[in-house]
């Protein structure tokens, strides 16, 4: 689906420029990538992009699921991709559960097959509120 | 059985437990015997040279003492009866008094040394009735501090109950003993959780490494993780012989340190024990008198009001102190040194009338002497009490220790939780990440034909891997660079405020972090489960130096009132850090979720280690 205006929030820099560089070359545009939180709801509510691809462990602070809830709440048909290395299965179903509707979330593994998050950012734009 | 039930029979039991009397306390039974002999001599005897050489020859009667009392040891463990365990304990006493009186006087004669006893006679009998009174205590000496040792070493309690128990109000031990046992505990309680913290993260570091070490290690067959396994092995070993070394320390200096206490309890008690107090007195007198007095009627006379005069300041200072309740301590000093007067007095009216030649011209010198004499005697007294009285601290202190104990237990399960905890994220959150990272960039760099980028990407890799915790170490941070720390990263989700009382900004790097951790659960589950957007935060320190913490939120998932204390990780943070002294309200009438902690002042926590 080209055309895509795609929001990056990672806190690990070189994932955040490897990703955010695998996508452009398959056609998917990232127009703006941070680790702040802050920092992406102020440019999501300014900008409006279709996707947000977010990473579940931002760090000390809030996490990926915060933000995307956050990010719901002016924008209920923003796209959700929650990218998340977490394999503890006593965390992370809970967490998932408390998703916004809609939300895609990927095993960060799976990243290193770029493809697979392509196809799931496109699902995750297809979300109608 | 009820739990009172069974209270009442540990305490009879212990009540009527006694350590067995130990003869093999004979070297410190000889020490104490010669502080007094020490001090009877100065007073007998100008020449100091007199009194030096006299002071060496007792020391070498040790071994008199020594050797028979080492070999019926045994023996005396065999009777059951305390009556006749003493009075064979007399006999024997008397028996090696007087072979001790021989020696010396013997050894005095060999060595020219001029003093003024000089009858064979008289000195064997005078360290025989000694002898009979001092052995005998002795052994009661022994069982005390048999007794009071059982709580030293014993595994059911610690002295710093023992004291928290007792002697929280008082001004002696707001001095001395307080100074000495906070040190102790704060040191105990300082290496206990740092060693704990530190064996908590090298274990956690260790078994997560492991369990993560093959599957990276399929990814990237380049670093070995064993190295830090051994490393890491290496410096739990090292701790914990420290750790054992540091606690035989301080197990020798609480062991000092429950014998000032008892005797001090034992003071406390029983400002003066007219008994033991009158007959070692008398004892001492009696012996020493025949020596320097030629006059038996004298001597009955002078040791008969001695005695009598003792026993009723000491009967009058107990009699006092149970009325009034009040400055047993200065009462104590004050009775005995009336008492010491008195004998004073006694001795002066004897050389006015020329009954003690030999004392003559040193009342002064004698009167000083013999006040430290009586305290020193004092001391002993208490200390035969004090191991009585201390068998029931046992059953009080192993209470508290079993409490202490569970609380211990609960914290390091806590600690070990969270360290799991941030070791799970750090692993999965940071270091996988970079691998997949890794991976992707490697896999694009092969697509471009570019093998800078590559060797680049395995180089970053590999120190990630090598220095797995980098990263994972907090810096200390003053409590505004703190909260700032934390709250900065929730702006856009939610509205805060904070009000910090001047005096916290001082607050000590651990306690920081232990307000930022609170903080940042509070802050998280108001968000996650109560959908909150504002928040305020007031902090502030109470009159005995917590920090308490108050917060309103705009939370409305919560339950509308009580306390919510399901476990979870920010339960195990709140619990920890407060040791359970935290509550979560819903004010129904304001719209508002009220947060309430008070951190303890003694907190050793630290949920970054």
């Amino acid at each position: 689906m080209p055309g895509l205006r795609v929001m990056l929030i990672e806190d690990d820099e070189l994932t955040r420029s490897t990703v955010k560089e695998a996508l452009a070359k398959k056609g998917i545009d990232v127009i703006f990538d941070t680790p702040h939180v802050a920092d992406a709801l102020t440019f999501a509510k300014k900008h409006r992009p279709d996707v947000a691809v977010v990473d579940y462990n931002l760090g000390k602070g809030p996490n990926g699921i915060d933000l995307a809830n956050g990010l719901r709440k002016f924008d209920p048909s923003i796209g959700i991709v929650l990218l998340t290395s977490f394999l503890n299965p006593t965390q992370l179903p809970t967490q998932i559960a408390k998703l916004p509707k809609g939300s895609k979330y990927l095993i960060k593994h799976s990243v290193s097959e770029i493809s697979v998050l392509i196809k799931e950012i496109e699902a995750a734009a297809a979300y109608v509120a | 059985m009820s739990r009172t039930g069974d209270n009442k029979k540990r305490l009879a039991r212990i009540e009527s437990w006694d350590a067995p009397f130990d003869l093999s306390i004979a070297p410190l039974l000889i020490f104490l015997s010669l502080i007094p002999n020490t001090l009877v001599e100065l007073r007998s005897t100008d020449s100091t040279r007199t009194v030096v050489l006299w002071t060496g020859i007792k020391l070498l009667s040790i071994a008199i003492w020594f050797t028979p009392l080492y070999v019926l040891d045994s023996a005396f463990k065999g009777f059951k009866r305390r009556e006749i365990n003493l009075f064979l304990g007399g006999i024997i006493g008397a028996i090696l008094g007087a072979l001790s009186g021989a020696y010396v006087f013997y050894a005095a004669k060999l060595l020219h040394v001029n003093h003024p006893d000089e009858n064979l006679q008289r000195r064997v009998i005078s360290t025989a009735i000694i002898g009979f009174a001092w052995l005998p205590i002795g052994l009661v000496l022994s069982q005390s501090v048999g007794n009071i040792k059982k709580i030293a070493y014993g595994k059911e309690g610690s002295p710093h109950s023992l004291i928290r128990q007792n002697f929280r109000k008082s001004a002696f031990y707001n001095s001395y003993i307080r100074k000495n046992y906070d040190a102790i505990e704060t040191e105990l309680a300082e290496i206990s959780y740092k060693l704990a913290n530190e064996l908590t993260v090298l274990a956690s570091n260790k078994s997560m490494i492991l369990s993560n070490a093959d599957k990276i290690l399929e990814k990237l067959n380049t670093k070995s993780f064993r190295d830090l396994s051994n490393r890491i092995d290496k410096d739990v070993q090292a701790i914990r012989q420290k750790r054992n070394l540091s606690l035989r320390i301080l197990t020798f200096r609480n062991y000092v340190s429950v014998i000032l206490i008892s005797v001090y309890k034992d003071m406390k008690k029983n400002p003066l024990n007219p008994r033991i107090f009158t007959y070692v007195i008398v004892v001492c007198l009696l012996g020493t008198q025949i020596r320097n007095n030629e006059s038996v009627f004298h001597i009955i006379v002078f040791s008969s009001l001695a005695a009598a005069l003792t026993f009723a300041m000491s009967g009058l200072a107990v009699l006092y102190w149970k009325r009034t309740e009040k400055y047993f301590f200065e009462f104590s000093i004050f009775g005995l040194t009336l008492n010491v007067f008195f004998v004073y007095l006694l001795q002066e009216y004897m050389r006015i009338h020329g009954y003690d030649p030999l004392l003559a011209g040193q009342r002064v010198k004698t009167t000083f002497l013999d006040l430290i004499l009586f305290f020193f005697i004092y001391f002993l007294g208490h200390l035969g009490n004090a191991g009585v009285t201390a068998k029931i601290d046992i059953f009080r202190v192993s209470e508290f220790s079993k409490i202490a104990h569970a609380i211990e237990a609960e914290m390091l399960r806590d600690q070990k939780r969270l360290v799991g905890r941030r070791w799970a994220v750090h692993i999965h959150g940071k270091i996988q990440t970079k691998i997949s990272s890794a991976a992707l960039a490697i896999q694009q760099a092969i697509d471009k034909g570019d093998g800078s980028i590559i060797l680049e990407t395995i180089d970053s890799i590999r120190f990630t891997l090598a220095e797995p915790s980098t990263g994972l170490k907090q810096v200390d941070r003053v409590l505004e660079q703190e909260l700032e720390a934390r709250l900065s990263p929730w702006a856009g989700l939610l509205e805060y405020e904070t009000s910090v009382d001047s005096g916290l900004s001082s607050l000590d790097a651990i306690r920081v972090r232990v307000v930022g951790e609170v903080l940042e659960e509070l802050i998280a589950n108001a968000v996650r489960h109560g959908g909150a957007t504002q928040i305020s935060i007031n902090l502030s320190m109470n009159t005995r130096g917590g920090i308490v913490l108050y917060a309103e939120d705009n939370s409305t998932n919560l339950p509308p009132s009580g306390t919510n204390r399901s476990v979870g990780i920010g339960t195990t943070i709140f619990n920890a850090a407060s040791l359970g002294r935290w509550k979560l309200e819903r004010d129904q009438v304001r719209g508002k979720t009220v947060f309430q902690m008070t951190i303890s002042p003694d907190i050793n926590f630290d949920p970054e280690r």
